[in-house]
């Protein structure tokens, strides 16, 4: 008897620590990639998925490459099919932990960095980054930015439009987390 | 009098070249709201297609327009989802479903952006409530 008792509680202990997740589906992604050009190439993502386990601190993002909207619909269709290839990759992901996260200090908005590989165009790359964390209420706030080169992931940019795309592609993350129930 | 008819001639072309080109460069977007459906599925038969076969369903799917009909199991700001794994991000204008529609049956067509390993979901944008 006592000892089901125990096996329930470890399994119960088991399951708390996987139920600390936190997450979203419709994160935004934004990335600006124009260097001062006459036209902005600009695009945003609101159906990216993020997720959270407050208790280890690691982090999961996934964007759909086809779910980055711009304005200009030729742009769209350009960086599917020329540069970001989405049928073949359609995909982009992070994977990384927050180094030293607390779960304690989330009541205040504070700087931590994170490290992980950054999938897109099916390469994989090592980046760290800040990253700021906070809660408000029930939610967590997750913010992030970070630059990278079209060239780390084996994109080519075309000479003829190389002027008009900037070397440093920006791109700012904003997720507000809820918990998984 | 010929010279003159030839630089009219050059005038129009240049104008119908700049006309094309400037069509061009700034198309529009896609209509999915107007747009016929490629496929059109049950929520239950399209979720078990990607799982049994990721890559082959993305393929088929990816960048189409659908339209899906299954049980309402959520509603958000601008989003929905069927049968809890199908997401779909609402069109701009559209508006989402009152909750007494929680449950009830209904049919969606939007435009397939791939599917979400993390939540083992399939997420569809532009949807517009048939």
């Amino acid at each position: 008897m006592k000892k089901s008792i125990y096996f329930l509680l470890f399994f119960a202990g088991i399951a708390q620590s996987f139920g600390q997740k936190f997450y979203t589906k419709t994160g935004t992604l934004n990335f600006e990639g124009a260097v001062e050009a006459f036209e902005p190439v600009r695009a945003s993502n609101k159906t990216t998925t993020a997720i959270l386990d407050i208790s280890t601190g690691k982090i999961a993002v996934l964007g759909l490459v086809k779910g980055f909207r711009f304005k200009n619909a030729l742009m769209e269709e350009h960086f599917n099919e020329n540069y970001m290839e989405s049928d073949t990759y359609p995909k982009a992901t992070f994977n990384g932990i927050v180094n030293d996260f607390s779960i304690t200090n989330l009541n205040t908005e504070k700087e931590y960095t994170v490290s992980g590989d950054l999938n897109i165009h099916g390469k994989t790359k090592k980046i760290t980054t800040k990253i700021s964390i906070g809660k408000e209420g029930e939610v967590i706030l997750v913010k992030t930015n970070f630059a990278v080169t079209p060239a780390d992931f084996d994109i080519d940019i075309p000479s003829v439009v190389r002027e008009k795309i900037s070397d440093n592609i920006t791109i700012v993350a904003e997720f507000d987390l809820k918990e998984r129930s | 009098m010929k010279n003159k008819k030839i630089i009219l001639g050059l005038i129009a072309l240049i104008a119908i070249i700049a006309m094309i080109s400037y069509n061009y460069i700034y198309k529009d977007h896609r209509d999915i709201e107007s747009e016929k459906a490629a496929y059109t599925v049950k929520a239950a038969s399209f979720i078990k297609e990607f799982q049994l076969n990721e890559a082959e369903a993305t393929t088929k799917y990816l960048n189409k327009t659908i339209e899906i009909e299954g049980t309402l199991s959520s509603i958000d700001e601008n989003s929905v989802v069927l049968e809890e794994l199908i997401f779909f991000a609402l069109n701009k204008n559209e508006t989402p479903p009152t909750t007494d529609k929680l449950a009830a049956i209904i049919r969606i067509k939007a435009r397939c952006i791939g599917y979400d390993n993390l939540l083992e979901e399939i997420k569809l944008d532009q949807a517009t409530i048939q």
